[in-house]
């Protein structure tokens, strides 16, 4: 994420040598004032100077100790994501705290926010601890503070009606008797489980409506970076990658042809909402792209944010750990040399300690045929589906513009496929048709005109009893098929039984007739040809226009009821 | 001194100090209580309240305070006040440190038996963090390594200034590494391999090497110290180790010039040998004939039974 060029400075305040004290003097100084929320939003970005060469827990609260101040200086929209991220993967007491302390920030509460707290109790409810954001002391918190649990039902009260969503949530936790809390903190649930039930509304907005703060809940899809937001991959065709097996390629031999999906981790990260779970959901996408029929069309890959330590040995055993399944199209990497130019490509949100990653945010970059970024999902845990479902955009889109080399590279094999399916149905169809008993045999010579039919009784039923077989065979060629197939089928199966009525009725020559003889033939064959799978969701994805932004679909992941529909959204830029 | 002399001799410490405690049972221990039956456990009329009673009468024997906290835990708390007045007991450097100690032992124990116990999270932590400069060594290193364990930065931040400052120094400097060892991400590694380098004392020196082995960066330290025969054996086989975790090839490297080398230690070659057997490229092991060849010449010249044990395993290996 950058700052706004109003607010650059401010991260290029601080150089790696500067102390955690001054940073904090820093934050001190421009919490009291109005309007500086942006500037502190800019000292959040993992991969600044100010946090290289620090340990997880430093980084940690300083980051913490900058949040916490949004409270006072308002939490503009661009740090909106950083503190929905905190709650939804953060696992130390003190960043979680601050985050909920952050929320109190907004312009006005929403909605969207309570599922986020929802998830960060759980995340923190056997780690809590005192926490203090008047001060930056190196001093530990004593109990005379609130704990970060505390603060979190806090901003539940601070929330009121638009905390509703989590009101059944909420009172289990209060009346579970399996789940224990302190007194302390259970008088702060109770309390905001009075606040929400208090509120003037009781029953909350029936649909999401355009908060102040936040936009409209939208669906659960990626960041899509627009056209001038892409990047190609020019700079990074010849670094060396090494993937699980220690096979050793370019860059540009595994990311070009199919649509990728990538995501970065690296196996020494101690946070299961982050790393651990990324690979797990990546193993996941790879089952859904293989249910969805799309085994060998995408590109799967992970890279390690910590390649001198994560050998190729290291990433096999993390992936298969995590049900990870190796093959070509699908692998996790490290970079020998180089990782610098990878990190510049993507503007990889991390920081490092030494070799030694120190905090990293989420990150899933979808890249189209050619290797260009064309999508990112950053911060928050992305969606299986939205995923998937950009990527059969993507391989949709290849498919109709034929110009495209990347079009030809995906059409042909969907054209052998198609062209075999067709092929193999002929015989099928000549055995359907020839002449297997004396009545087939009678009607042939009869049609060619060697036999007459004259003396063959209920020849007067035989148009009816056709058109009766015709739409019954239609029906059954129409339930064999889905989607755009399902369509073209029954469009040429009409077709035919207009040609025939209308050759019959009208007495026009034989040629009409044979015409809507092989109309009915092609509307049979369409049906033959294997099923869609690639489902072209009309409306649900809307390309904003060039130059714009899009308001971002924000997905936590799942609990059960209010936490499962989890979603927000905010304006982030392409980064 | 070699520093498994020097742990034999601590644990030899260890065991006579247990032996001098007086552990009464508590049997006998615990006075009648007029109604109840006085007996060894709970199940024999003794609640946790009139325990917690006993446990903090400051007028009773110490003996019976500590074997009352013992008592309690054979039983159920169901009272968050009951952790709260252990934690108080904990924290009072008033009382008698046998009582603390196993005060301290109880809240341990009900970590892992009370779910009360995770309300209470907080206020462990903010005790433990006071205990950090307790006048009790044993309290103090306990709570110092529960802390790490949590990667507690306070902690970390004390026993790094013992590292720094001898003065400061909360605990022996092995145990500090040890304890900082628990958090990969803290920011020590420098402090390490200097240690490693010039400390003269062995066990820190063999725990400095073994943290060092999630450090990429202490792969050429590692080399050196592992190379310099005139090194204790255990801390050149820790190194070994430590290399082996963060450059495979190059632990493979010198395990390897190290194996062809008769004037080297038997018992630095017999490592190398096994490591090269198990964790080394078995493609590689099984076409270096130049290895194979010296080794087999190994059996019968006087070696040591562990360099020709490591010799048959390795051959075994290579023959698969």
């Amino acid at each position: 994420m950058k700052a706004s060029a109003q607010y650059e400075n401010s991260a290029a305040l601080f150089e790696r040598d500067a102390s955690a004290e001054q940073i904090a003097r820093w934050v001190d100084s421009v919490r009291v004032q109005a309007g500086f929320g942006e500037s502190l939003v800019a000292l959040l970005s993992e991969q600044l100077p100010l946090y290289e060469g620090r340990s997880s827990n430093e980084v940690a609260h300083i980051r913490g100790y900058i949040m916490a101040a949004f409270e006072k200086t308002g939490l503009p929209q661009d740090g909106v994501p950083l503190v929905l991220e905190e709650l939804d993967s953060g696992h130390l007491a003190y960043g979680v705290g601050a985050a909920a302390v952050a929320v109190r920030g907004l312009e006005c509460p929403s909605r969207q926010i309570a599922p986020f707290l929802v998830q960060a109790v759980e995340n923190i409810r056997y780690l809590d601890d005192f926490v203090c954001y008047d001060t930056f002391v190196s001093e530990a918190p004593t109990s005379r503070s609130k704990t970060a649990l505390q603060e979190i039902f806090r901003t539940f009260a601070w929330l009121g009606v638009h905390g509703a969503d989590a009101l059944t949530e909420l009172n289990r936790l209060y009346n579970d008797p399996c789940i224990v809390f302190s007194g302390r903190v259970r008088a702060e649930l109770k309390t905001a489980i009075e606040a929400i039930r208090a509120a003037p509304d009781a029953d909350p907005p029936p649909s999401p409506v355009s908060s102040c703060c936040l936009p409209i809940l939208t669906p659960r899809w990626v960041n899509v970076l627009l056209p001038k937001g892409t990047k190609g991959t020019g700079a990074l065709d010849q670094l060396l990658l090494e993937d699980q097996d220690g096979n050793h390629l370019g860059f540009a031999d595994f990311f070009r042809n199919k649509p990728a999906v990538v995501v970065f981790f690296y196996t020494r990260c101690d946070n299961p909402r982050k790393c651990s779970l990324t690979i797990s959901k990546l193993a996941r996408l790879q089952q859904a792209i293989h249910s969805r029929g799309l085994a060998g069309c995408v590109k799967i890959a992970g890279f390690t944010y910590d390649p001198l330590y994560d050998s190729a040995a290291r990433l096999k055993t993390y992936g298969r750990d995590r049900a990870m399944r190796f093959d070509e199209d699908n692998r996790l990497f490290r970079t020998p040399v180089g990782i610098e130019r990878l990190r510049e490509h993507f503007d990889l949100g991390v920081g490092f300690l030494n070799a030694i990653v120190n905090h990293h945010r989420i990150e899933l970059y979808v890249l189209d045929a050619s290797g260009k970024t064309v999508a990112s999902s950053n911060r928050l845990p992305w969606d299986i589906d939205a995923v998937l479902d950009l990527v059969s955009e993507l391989l949709s889109t290849a498919r109709t513009q034929p110009d495209s080399a990347d079009t030809v590279a995906h059409a042909t094999p969907i054209l052998r496929t198609s062209g075999r399916a067709l092929l193999s149905s002929i015989p099928g169809f000549l055995v359907a048709i020839a002449p297997k008993c004396p009545i087939c045999w009678a009607a042939w010579l009869g049609a060619l005109g060697i036999v007459g039919w004259n003396p063959v009784n209920g020849l007067q039923y035989l148009l009816p009893i056709s058109v009766g077989i015709i739409i019954m065979q239609a029906i059954v060629a129409c339930a064999r098929t889905t989607g755009r197939s399902r369509g073209v089928s029954l469009i040429l199966i009409l077709s035919a039984i207009l040609f025939l009525f209308i050759g019959k009725v009208t007495g026009a020559t034989a040629s009409i007739l044979l015409v809507g003889v092989g109309v009915l033939a092609a509307g049979f064959f369409v049906s033959f040809l294997p099923r869609k799978t690639i489902r072209r969701r009309t409306g649900e994805f809307q390309h904003p226009p060039s130059g714009a932004e899009i308001h971002l679909p924000l997905v936590s992941e799942g609990h059960e009821d209010c936490s499962r529909d989890r979603t927000g959204s905010t304006t982030v830029s392409a980064s | 001194m070699d520093p498994s002399e020097y742990r034999k001799q601590y644990e030899k410490e260890i065991a006579g100090a247990a032996e001098q405690i007086d552990r009464p049972a508590l049997k006998g221990v615990l006075p009648k209580v007029d109604g109840l039956d006085q007996g060894p456990g709970l199940s024999e009329g003794y609640s946790i309240s009139d325990l917690m009673q006993i446990a903090t009468d400051s007028s009773r024997d110490v003996a019976v305070r500590t074997a009352a906290i013992e008592a309690i835990g054979e039983g159920t708390i169901e009272s968050e006040e009951t952790i709260q007045s252990l934690l108080v007991l904990l924290r009072d450097r008033s009382e008698p440190v046998e009582l603390r100690r196993a005060v301290f032992t109880l809240l341990k124990q009900l970590g892992f038996q009370s779910k009360l116990f995770a309300a209470k999270r907080a206020e462990f932590i903010s005790v433990l963090r006071e205990l950090c400069d307790d006048s009790d060594a044993e309290i103090r290193t306990r709570a110092l390594e529960t802390l790490a364990q949590k990667k507690d930065n306070f902690a970390q931040q004390r026993l790094l200034e013992g590292l720094r400052d001898q003065g400061k120094a909360l605990v022996p400097e092995e145990r500090a590494l040890q304890f900082l060892g628990y958090d990969i991400h803290a920011d020590y590694y420098p402090l390490i391999r200097e240690i490693a380098q010039k400390t003269g004392n062995p066990l820190a020196k063999h725990e400095a090497i073994r943290l060092l082995s999630s450090d990429p960066e202490a792969a050429s330290l590692l080399v050196g110290i592992f190379r310099d025969k005139g090194e204790n054996a255990e801390v050149r086989n820790a190194c070994a180790a430590a290399l082996r975790a963060v450059a495979p090839l190059e632990f493979e490297r010198v395990a390897r010039e190290t194996a062809l080398d008769d004037d080297d230690s038997d018992e630095v070659r017999a490592a190398s040998i096994t490591g090269l057997t198990y964790f080394g490229n078995r493609a590689a092991v099984a076409r270096d004939n130049e290895l194979s060849d010296h080794l087999e010449s190994i059996p019968g010249k006087g070696k040591s039974k562990s360099l020709e044990r490591a010799v048959e395993r390795y051959k075994a290996r290579r023959s698969y």
